[in-house]
Parts: C-alpha cells; structure tokens; sequence
C-alpha cells in the first residue's frame, strides 16, 4: 500500500477514520474531558483531520448564506391576508 | 396593559417569550407582525423540504400563520414560542406530504437514521487493511481548503454548490442541517422542534455535514484538477 503521508507517532492511538466521525460532536462540545484532550492532541499533529474540521466549519458559516434568497418572500397580499385573520381573531373569553 | 413596558419603544422585548405571548393575547399588531417577519423565511424554507413545491409550501405557511393566531390563546408555555410555531407548521406539513404523496421525515426515527446511513468520509481513503496498517490514519490528506482563494470559498458559485448538496440529502438530514447551520438554531431548539433525541439530531446533522462537505471537496478538486 502506497502513502503519501507521514505517519502519526505511537502514541497518537486515535484514528483518523473514527476523528471524523467524532467532528459534529467535538463542535457541539459534547464530547467529554479525557477523550477531548485525545482528539486536540491528535489534531495538532494530523493536517488531514484539521482540514476536515477546518472545511466543516466553513460549510457551517458558508450554510448562513442560504437564507430568503432561496424561498419566496411573503406577498403582500398574503402578509394583508394573514394579519387581518389576526386582527378578527376573537379573544376565547 | 398590566405594566408592561409600553410597546412601541420595546421591539427588542419580544425576543422574551413572556412578553411576547403577552402581547400577542393582547391582539397587539406589532407583537404579530414581529413575529410573521422573523420566522416567515425559515418557514418556508422547511415546509419546501416536507412538500418540495412552492405553491404547497406557500399554503402551508399560510395554514401554520391561521394556526398561530387561532392556537395562541391555548399556548402554554411548555415550549419556546419559535419551536411552538414550527411544530405547527411541521405537522401541518407532514399532513400534506401524505396526501401529496411524498416520503415524511422523521415518520420513524430509526428509519430516518438508517436512511443515507455511511461514513462521513470514503473508508478507501483510510488505511485500514488489517495486516499492513490498521491504524485507520488517512492513504492521501484531504486538500486542504485554505489554499483556495478566499474570493472562491465564498463565491455563489460555491454556495450554489452547496445548496444542491443539501437538497439530495435524506429529508431528515436536510431538515436538521437547514434549521442548525442555514436558520442558525441551537440544538434543543431542533431536537423540541423535531421531537428527535438529542443523539439522533448530532447523528442526523453529521451525516449531513459530512456529504454537505464531500460534495463541496469535489466540486473544488474537480476545478482545480
């Protein structure tokens, strides 16, 4: 098998395949003290996985980009419609 | 108005739940019209991934605004306003999905987890033949974004890219994936929203997450090649 990259040290016991399955969870802070340390340490010297990480946040704040341009915006007819149901609405007592 | 503060120098008020179905009991216009502007888009931006259409989606929003205003007398506060307002819309929603014929998100949970179930990353890209390398430490780096111009990671192009990523995803992951990174909710707003566990809702959204970015890793290496 052929490797274009340098291997972790021993002692780095995380692998890469079950890091990346771990990112949503390290972003959400829901992954718990010791095995967070594992997962820094581990970054700090695997360019691979911090890319990974680096490319999941930017999807996240590219992602913010998806807003009203992609539905339609409410009509005035209809926003004329919706507000008057509210003001007819009767109080229930 | 039994000391509250008074309205027309106090939008901001409204983001308090408190305040806000106050104000709404009370029939005070601006409480309701604060509420239509700021959640109207992100309505119709969930209902389209329940019904796929834009004149369906369009009378779900209007079914789910008639909802709020008939319901918000019986609103009791178990909830947030925002998740109250979105269970409507997603019930009302899931209703037309069936009668329009269209599979229905999280109609089971299981069923919604197995569905586009895999790895976040292509396992041939690990090493992971047991007897040469089982250490699961990667054949060849992913390339890393950062050496692509900033103008082209934020190009429309790019979010065009993704956008159609999103809408290939399973409708429960694209659901979580729309609310927490498009709409920007936290989590337990998704999860009371949902009615998903919180699990199931990491679960969901990396998956997503994770084809979300394949597609955008192709899309870059495929022009750079």
């Amino acid at each position: 098998m052929t490797t274009n990259v340098p291997q972790p040290p021993p002692e780095d016991d995380l692998p890469c395949a079950v890091f990346v399955e771990m990112v949503t969870d390290y972003l959400e802070g829901s992954i718990p003290g010791d095995l967070r340390v594992r997962l820094e340490q581990h970054l700090a010297i695997c360019p691979g996985c911090t890319s990974v990480l680096d490319q999941i946040d930017r999807l996240i704040r590219l992602a913010g980009r998806i807003t009203e341009d992609d539905v339609d915006a409410l009509q005035p007819a209809q926003r004329d419609e919706i507000l008057a149901a509210f003001r007819q609405a009767r109080h229930p007592d | 108005m039994d000391g509250r503060p008074a309205l027309a120098d106090s939008v901001v008020a409204f983001d308090d739940d408190v305040v806000l179905v106050g104000c709404l009991r009370d029939r005070d216009e601006a409480a309701f019209t604060w509420l239509l502007d700021r959640y109207d888009g992100c309505l119709r931006r969930v209902a389209m991934s329940y019904v796929g259409n834009r004149a369906i989606a369009d009378e779900v929003v209007q079914e789910t605004w008639m909802g709020v205003v008939s319901g918000i007398a019986r609103f009791e506060g178990r909830s947030s306003v925002k998740t109250w307002i979105f269970r409507i819309l997603v019930n009302i929603a899931r209703a037309r999905g069936i009668r329009e014929h269209r599979s229905i998100p999280f109609a089971s949970a299981s069923r919604a987890l197995e569905d586009g179930a895999g790895p976040a990353i292509d396992p041939d890209r690990f090493l992971t033949a047991p007897a040469a390398d089982p250490t699961g430490h990667w054949v060849s780096f992913p390339l890393a974004w950062e050496h692509e111009p900033e103008e082209r990671l934020e190009a429309a192009e790019t979010v065009a890219v993704m956008r159609e990523a999103m809408a290939d995803l399973p409708p429960a992951q694209r659901e979580v994936m729309t609310l927490r990174d498009v709409d920007g909710w936290t989590s337990v707003e998704v999860c009371d929203a949902l009615n998903i566990s919180e699990t199931n809702q990491r679960v969901l959204l990396h998956r997503a997450r994770s084809k979300v970015r394949r597609a955008l890793e192709q899309y870059f290496e495929g022009a750079s090649a």
